[in-house]
């Protein structure tokens, strides 16, 4: 019985790593109401996160620090001495407003033929349906401490489960007030400086305002 | 024929029984020994009543145990002078002179007593008489001054001189002729008054006297602050002028400042501009004041400021800036009388807030004049801008107080003021949350100026003065010499 139970938990293990994403994933946020979108890039390789937001020609890149718990964010403008400024902030530091949901149901469904996980909650705004991979094993918990606004981290965390969103919309009175759609998922591996702060960007020194 | 009795008589029989000796005739004198005062006095042991005839004085003498008395005298110490003065007339024009001088020369004769000298008169207002080293013990001179101010009616005035010594008593009699000055009345309101051109009175080279009368509540003001009120103008520097002022002499306030450039602050604000003078001297003067000589208040300093932003550079941004926020500015209050404010006007280049001005008032005019307020702003409305993920929010502040103007003769207020901005970059990242990129609070320059200079009440400009007494309510503003 012992034997089974490890060789069980061998197997799991596998399949857990077997699981492990590392790519690119595109989403695209609107609001519907202001017609306001942007394009979200996550890059992930394993429990590391890079966070992309993409405006226009603008980028504003967010490194989540899970290790020394900051967060570290740049943009693609240089400033007006040529040079690219980033800032770091402890996590501390971030005035959070986290969303109140209840969760209604959660239930098997399809995402682009892939099997895929639905929940839907009750949120502030409207009922909240959430589409997830486990396929991309993402610990919500832990990305809950920096992205804690974030509706679609924390209905996966309800439910105690891991992966990651693939789509989002909040509806009210049958109307979809808000969408998260996914453009593309691509597995590729990834070079250890994406997720770091390039070496030629130098720390903004805010006392440099006067 | 010689009687041959205790008494002796001469061309009579029968001397009087009083007399030991009786003189009688109708056509011969009794003749006294005739001596020099020397050979008078060296007659030794004098018996008492010894009588000689001094050849000197040709004044019989006898000696009374003491000293040769004069028939007259009573005793040895009895006063005796003479006295003269140095001119019977004397006249006060009251231009190039105010008093008449007489010298009384006096010389006593005899006696151990001062001669005292008094002049006796009957003078109008505005004349006196002073008499000095009025005691002479045995010889000097004391001098009669006679004073004519130049409120004094003409005329012609006796006086006598009476110089005393114990009994004896000197009579002498003097005139002194006081002539007219021209006379100036002033009964209505007039600016800018040269007294010279204005009344067509004799310029340099022909020294006047002059009486100007300014009439009860009669207003006369300067028109600028270049212009004096009233000025003597091109009388003559040996002229006269006695001014009885019942009215007002009211200079010009200085105008409020205006704004300087307010995108280029380093360039100096221009001061609130002084107020002009009331009363200009250019020859002697008496003053009868009992009116307001008042000189012009300045005019009041201004402020401003822009807020200028940037450039920065700043994470997501890139550059914030530079961009000006606001600009602002207030203007001086003008100084009595009349100063004017000048209109606060924006600079005209491109801002990204407001412009906000606000203007001083002007001054009011008159002796009761109020001198205006200078403009004053507050302001603290935040400014919000969005880039990209960054809310951008400055919350100015702004406190500007114009100086106000002066009153008369006072100096316009300073402006004062303060300006900054509060910089609140806010990072709003999806997903995550609000993050502070900026927090920064940073103080404006600003441009200030000062008040102008109170004007001079009166620029003495060196000429003498007469019965000009400072300080004086009356007088509001320097009295400058």
């Amino acid at each position: 019985m012992i034997k089974n139970i490890f060789l069980i938990s061998i197997c799991l293990f596998t399949v857990s790593i077997s699981y492990a994403f590392e790519g690119i994933i595109t989403q695209v946020y609107t609001d519907v109401n202001t017609k306001e979108q942007k394009t979200f890039v996550w890059y992930i390789s394993n429990d590391v996160v890079r966070f992309d937001i993409v405006s226009g020609e603008e980028t504003v890149t967010i490194l989540p620090d899970f290790k020394n718990l900051t967060l570290s964010y740049f943009g693609n403008k240089a400033g007006a001495d040529g040079v690219n400024y980033y800032s770091t902030s402890s996590i501390s530091e971030v005035k959070v407003n986290a969303p109140k949901l209840r969760v209604l149901e959660q239930t098997d469904s399809k995402y682009n033929d892939k099997d895929a996980k639905e929940v839907k909650l009750m949120s502030s705004e409207g009922l909240l349906v959430v589409q997830y991979l486990n396929t991309i094993p993402m610990n919500m918990k832990n990305m809950l401490t920096y992205f804690a606004e974030s509706k679609e981290f924390q209905a996966i965390s309800l439910v105690g489960d891991s992966g990651f969103p693939v789509s989002s919309v909040i509806m009210t009175n049958n109307e979809a007030i808000y969408t998260l759609t996914t453009k593309s998922i691509v597995e590729k591996s990834l070079s250890e400086s994406i997720f770091k702060i390039p070496s030629n960007y130098k720390l903004f020194d805010p006392s440099t305002i006067k | 024929m010689l009687s041959a009795k205790a008494q002796v008589g001469i061309n009579i029989l029968d001397p009087d029984s009083s007399a030991v000796l009786q003189l009688e005739s109708t056509d011969r004198g009794f003749a006294l020994p005739r001596l020099t005062t020397t050979q008078m006095n060296a007659i030794q042991n004098p018996l008492k009543s010894l009588m000689v005839y001094n050849t000197e004085d040709s004044l019989v003498r006898y000696w009374n145990g003491d000293c040769w008395l004069k028939t007259y005298q009573k005793t040895c110490t009895e006063c005796e002078f003479v006295s003269s003065v140095n001119q019977g007339s004397a006249v006060i024009d009251r231009t190039t002179t105010d008093t008449a001088y007489f010298e009384v020369q006096i010389t006593k004769l005899n006696g151990v007593d001062s001669i005292t000298t008094v002049v006796l008169s009957s003078l109008p207002n505005g004349m006196q008489v002073i008499v000095e080293n009025p005691k002479v013990d045995s010889f000097g001179i004391t001098t009669i001054k006679v004073y004519a101010n130049i409120w004094a009616t003409p005329g012609n005035y006796p006086l006598i001189i009476q110089s005393v010594c114990g009994q004896n008593v000197y009579f002498q009699g003097v005139n002194v002729t006081v002539l007219p000055c021209l006379q100036v009345n002033i009964a209505s309101p007039l600016t800018d008054v040269d007294l010279q051109s204005d009344f067509s009175l004799p310029g340099v080279g022909t020294p006047v006297c002059v009486i100007v009368h300014v009439f009860n509540n009669v207003d006369v003001s300067a028109t600028t602050t270049n212009q004096y009120a009233m000025t003597w103008g091109n009388m003559d520097p040996l002229s006269h002028v006695g001014l009885l002022h019942e009215g007002f002499l009211i200079a010009k306030g200085g105008n409020g400042a205006a704004l300087g450039n307010l995108l280029n602050l380093a360039t100096p604000f221009q001061n609130g501009l002084p107020g002009g003078d009331a009363l200009n001297l250019t020859c002697r003067t008496t003053f009868d004041l009992q009116g307001g000589v008042y000189g012009g208040g300045g005019g009041g300093g201004a402020v401003g400021t822009s807020l200028a932003i940037g450039p920065f550079n700043v994470p997501i941004i890139g550059q914030l800036g530079p961009f000006i926020l606001l600009e602002a500015g207030v203007t001086g209050g003008g100084g009595v009388s009349g100063g004017i404010a000048q209109t606060a006007s924006s600079s005209g280049g491109i801002l990204l807030g407001p412009s906000l001005t606000d203007d001083g008032t002007d001054a009011t005019v008159g002796p009761n004049a109020v001198p205006g307020v200078g403009g004053v702003l507050a302001y603290s409305i935040p400014l919000s801008l969005s880039a990209s993920v960054v809310t951008i929010t400055v919350t100015p502040f702004v406190s500007l107080d114009a100086g106000d103007g002066g009153s008369f003769g006072q100096q316009g207020g300073a402006a004062s003021g303060s300006a900054g901005a509060t910089v609140l970059a806010t990072v709003q990242i999806p997903f995550i949350g609000n993050v502070n990129l900026i927090n920064q609070t940073f103080s404006a320059s600003l441009g200030l100026s000062q008040g102008g200079a109170g004007g001079d009440a009166i620029d003495i400009n060196g000429n003498t003065t007469i019965n000009l007494i400072t300080p004086n309510f009356l007088i509001k503003g320097d009295v400058t010499p």
